[in-house]
């Protein structure tokens, strides 16, 4: 007993004797680039290429990355691609499970995937328009049940099998196999309603759902959604996804080290590239890494080290690398809701509409962003689905409906509520403190502490509650809290917002319930065309901010970091990176 | 506390017939004043008690005044600790982080010291099945890690500051018990008992006014390193987000807060873990001594 805590004293001591060594020492930021070939002349690899990589010209001060923020200037860089490299990518997650994607359950695994298997079609993350790739064209029906693809012909997987019709309709009967039910795939394909495909012939092939499945194509652009050779498939087995994985893409699978690394090699004979990437010829690196870096303060120093040159970050460390000059700020929209302070509209003080409003105007979004928690980056929650979840992005009605921030305004409307303020300074009615049960992750505090201090300054103040992610659900959905801290992920936006907003649906774990806003969701989800669904849902969300029934905090992101020298990410429709057009400066 | 009962057939008494019959603390009080260690510590807790107490007059801020403008600066005259990712000023956080460290640690090892003392003093009384039951109902206990067991009692009660005391104070029941049992044992035979037993005093009496004095120093020693144990543990556990609810300053709490920006902010790690290591340290200072000191066998 006595030894044990004086070692552990003793370990204390070291480590902050390490960490005082830390902040002492700026970590140097050397930057060793890893081992190269020199650029040379980049022989035409195939296809009239429209950008032909050449000979890196040194020191032009030259263009932004495609997809940087304003956060970081870029490093004076040659613009034109130039071929060679290794890019190391290190994401917050493991690929947990398989990279087989008829299997998987994983992110990180899709945004692995993306890269070795292509899509029968793609979406330009700029303007949401369906494009074709593997498939040349399609067809739906009237009754949006039956979808006819044209495949390219000169589609080759990299165990040399040709890509054809056989392919997909293997492809799309394997996902709906009842044992990859929990499989993201199953979900994409719309596997409840698939029915059968059908090969026409060797480059057409015939879809058939049992109702109407209107989003399939746009799931179909997804990582998960990769089309595999299924040669390759009969022949591993289930070692498939582990041991190997093929399918037509920019990059060939080399290997997979669970827990560490999954690395693949570029495809040299590819020619079949999206038609939303600029390259029009062969990747640009030589090799692409993704290492398994689950901490983020060590991905952080492994970014600054060079070891790895692209990570995500978190909010919070954004301020720790800004001014360092080789090294850039990757932001991109995150695909889901808004991050919202939900309230409980059933029961409590939060029952109350003026009560909610009141929060509502005593919450200043603006300056919580500010704040180190959020690194200044990022944009206060309108509604609760983000700009980038709507069409166009365009969210000017609800801007008129957003609460500005007037504490003085929440004072008057907790007045007119009855709650009085008390000899503390906070207010009370009945007897009863208006402290409001605030419910969240523990990772999640410095999100919720300064809620707490906002709301002081009108009479109010927070209990909060935090535990790990089974006591926040847990308590949640037992509907105990008067606010909870909540979003989803997901890129279904409409079906987004009923599960949260629809009386009795999944996520209405506070009460919501207005018959008006039903109606709005139900016409919604059984509209036939994106007009009618997004009018619909634009018309709920409008009133589900007029009912206050949460505050809608912020837009959240994706923020990742990289070395300066990595030029051309994009980010696809739902924020993962794509490194087809990925170069890396000398 | 116990010296104005201490039975004449002590075995401290008997072991030391030459000296002139003293109270047994006046004695250990003078072995302690020969351990410099353990006077060092004692200083450092009498001086946290001090501050603790004294959180309100001595901080020099609010500990949960948000000042956004003044979030994550660096120590200053203004902010002799620094502030935190809120504009929390540290140091106030620090003295008032003293309250609860000081309450977890007192409070957890209460739990466990009466419980277990109790259950141990029982067992090794009666003997028989009662105490078969019981030790082995300890040993199960005492085959979880502390940490462990106190990981699943919060999955149970759920997480917050006072589940964490009664988590590690239900954890640090087993050696309680097995140094009260063991030490029964040995007092239950002694003549003084036997005579209680032939007078006719009932088993609560004997237990309490002849056995319990006699149990109590190694449990003292216990009590003393056990707290810093505790305060070890609550740390721990609320580091993990399951011990105090934010905006508590707890130190524990506060490292973990602390961590996001480890190379950013230094002080905001630095200090909480200076003030647990501190406290630490010096408890389990004053407990070594203490130890040496209640020990005969090393008396001079």
């Amino acid at each position: 007993m006595r030894k044990r805590g004086t070692y552990l004293g003793l370990l204390m001591a070291l480590l902050i004797v390490w960490v005082a060594g830390c902040s002492s020492a700026p970590a140097p930021t050397a930057q060793q680039q890893p081992a190269q070939q020199q650029p040379a002349q980049q022989a035409p690899a195939q296809k009239p290429a429209e950008q032909k990589p050449a000979e890196q010209k040194p020191a032009a001060p030259a263009a932004q990355p495609t997809q940087a923020p304003a956060q970081q200037p870029a490093a004076p860089a040659a613009g034109q691609p130039v071929k060679g490299g290794t890019l190391t990518v290190s994401h917050g997650q493991n690929v947990a499970d398989t990279l087989n994607q008829h299997i998987s359950i994983n992110t990180t695994s899709r945004m692995v995937a993306a890269h070795v298997l292509d899509r029968l079609v793609a979406v330009d993350p700029k303007t949401g328009d369906i494009k074709p790739w593997l498939a040349e064209s399609w067809e739906v029906s009237p009754d949006g049940k039956v979808y006819t693809f044209k495949l390219r012909k000169d589609v080759k997987f990299h165990d040399g099998t040709p890509f054809n019709a056989q392919a997909v309709k293997y492809n799309f009967d394997y996902i709906v196999k009842p044992d990859t039910k929990r499989a993201f795939a199953w979900q994409a394909v719309g596997a409840e309603k698939y029915d059968k495909t059908e090969v026409v012939d060797d480059s057409t092939v015939k879809v058939t759902f049992k109702s109407a499945n209107p989003s399939f194509l746009v799931m179909l652009s997804d990582g998960g959604m990769g089309i595999d050779s299924p040669t390759a498939m009969e022949k591993a087995g289930a070692d498939y996804g582990v041991k190997t994985l093929v399918g037509s893409g920019p990059f060939k699978f080399k290997e997979w080290v669970k827990d560490q690394r999954v690395v693949l090699v570029r495809n040299d004979d590819y020619k079949w590239p999206s038609p939303i990437a600029k390259n029009k010829g062969v990747a640009y690196l030589d090799e692409l890494v993704y290492r398994e870096v689950p901490d983020a303060a060590t991905r952080l120093a492994a970014l600054e080290a060079n070891e790895i040159q692209l990570v995500t970050m978190t909010e919070p460390q954004v301020a720790q690398i800004k001014g360092n000059k080789d090294l850039q700020v990757l932001t991109t929209p995150k695909a889901g809701t808004s991050r919202m302070y939900l309230m409980n509209t059933a029961k409590g003080p939060t029952a109350d509409l003026k009560v909610r409003q009141a929060m509502n105007y005593a919450i200043d979004k603006k300056a919580l962003l500010q704040l180190p928690a959020w690194s200044n980056i990022g944009n206060p929650g309108l509604a609760p689905l983000p700009a980038n979840m709507v069409p166009g992005g365009d969210l000017s009605k609800l801007k008129e409906v957003d609460y500005a921030y007037d504490p003085e305004k929440a004072k008057a409307l907790l007045e007119e509520a009855g709650w009085k303020v008390g000899a503390d300074g906070i207010r009370e009615k009945n007897g009863e403190k208006l402290v409001l049960d605030m419910v969240t992750t523990s990772t999640t505090t410095s999100q919720v502490e300064p809620v707490d201090q906002m709301l002081r300054k009108v009479g109010a103040k927070l209990n909060i509650r935090t535990g790990d992610f089974n006591f926040w659900i847990g308590t949640t959905q037992k509907g105990d809290f008067n606010i909870t801290l909540m979003s989803d992920s997901g890129y279904n936006g409409p079906a987004l917002v009923n599960q949260f907003f629809r009386t009795g649906q999944a996520y209405n774990w506070y009460g919501y319930s207005n018959k008006d806003v039903d109606d709005m969701l139900d016409k919604a989800m059984n509209a036939t065309n994106q007009k009618d669904v997004w009018d619909n849902i634009m018309k709920a969300q409008t009133q589900v901010v007029k009912d206050a029934v949460g505050v809608m905090g912020w837009e959240q992101l994706y923020v990742y970091g990289a070395s300066a020298k990595v030029k051309d990410v994009w980010f696809n429709e739902v924020g993962f990176p794509y490194f087809f057009d990925t170069w890396i400066a000398k | 506390m116990a010296s104005s009962t201490l039975n004449p057939a002590h075995p401290l008494a008997r072991e030391a017939p030459a000296r002139r019959p003293q109270s047994q603390w006046v004695m250990v009080f003078r072995q302690l004043r020969r351990n410099r260690g353990a006077l060092v510590g004692l200083a450092i807790i009498i001086f946290m008690v001090i501050v603790a107490f004294a959180a309100p007059l001595i901080a020099p801020y609010d500990p949960l005044e948000q000042v956004v403008a003044d979030a994550l600066k660096p120590p200053s005259p203004e902010h002799l600790f620094g502030t935190d990712d809120v504009g929390r000023d540290m140091l106030s956080r620090i003295i008032y982080g003293g309250q609860i460290t000081l309450r977890v640690g007192l409070i957890s090892v209460t739990i466990a010291g009466t419980i277990g003392t109790l259950l141990g003093i029982i067992a090794g009384f009666y003997g028989g099945w009662l105490d078969t039951l019981i030790m082995r109902l300890i040993d199960i206990l005492l085959a979880f890690p502390g940490l462990l067991l106190a990981l699943t009692i919060i999955a149970i009660l759920g997480p917050g500051l006072f589940n964490v005391m009664i988590a590690v104070g239900i954890g640090g029941i087993p050696s309680y018990t097995r140094v009260a049992r063991g030490t029964t044992l040995t007092v239950r035979e002694r003549d003084y008992v036997m005579s209680g037993r032939v007078t006719g005093c009932s088993d609560l009496r004997i237990m309490f006014r002849y056995i319990l004095p006699n149990v109590l120093p190694p449990l003292i020693v216990l009590a003393t390193v056990g707290v810093a144990g505790a305060i070890l543990t609550a740390a721990g556990l609320s580091f993990l987000g399951l011990g105090a609810q934010p905006p508590t300053p707890e130190w524990g709490s506060m490292l973990t807060n602390g961590r996001t920006y480890l190379r950013q902010a230094w002080w905001f790690t630095m200090f909480p873990g200076l003030a647990v290591m501190v406290t630490v340290l010096a408890i389990n200072m004053f407990g070594d001594g203490l130890r040496d000191a209640l020990d005969p066998k090393l008396r001079r």
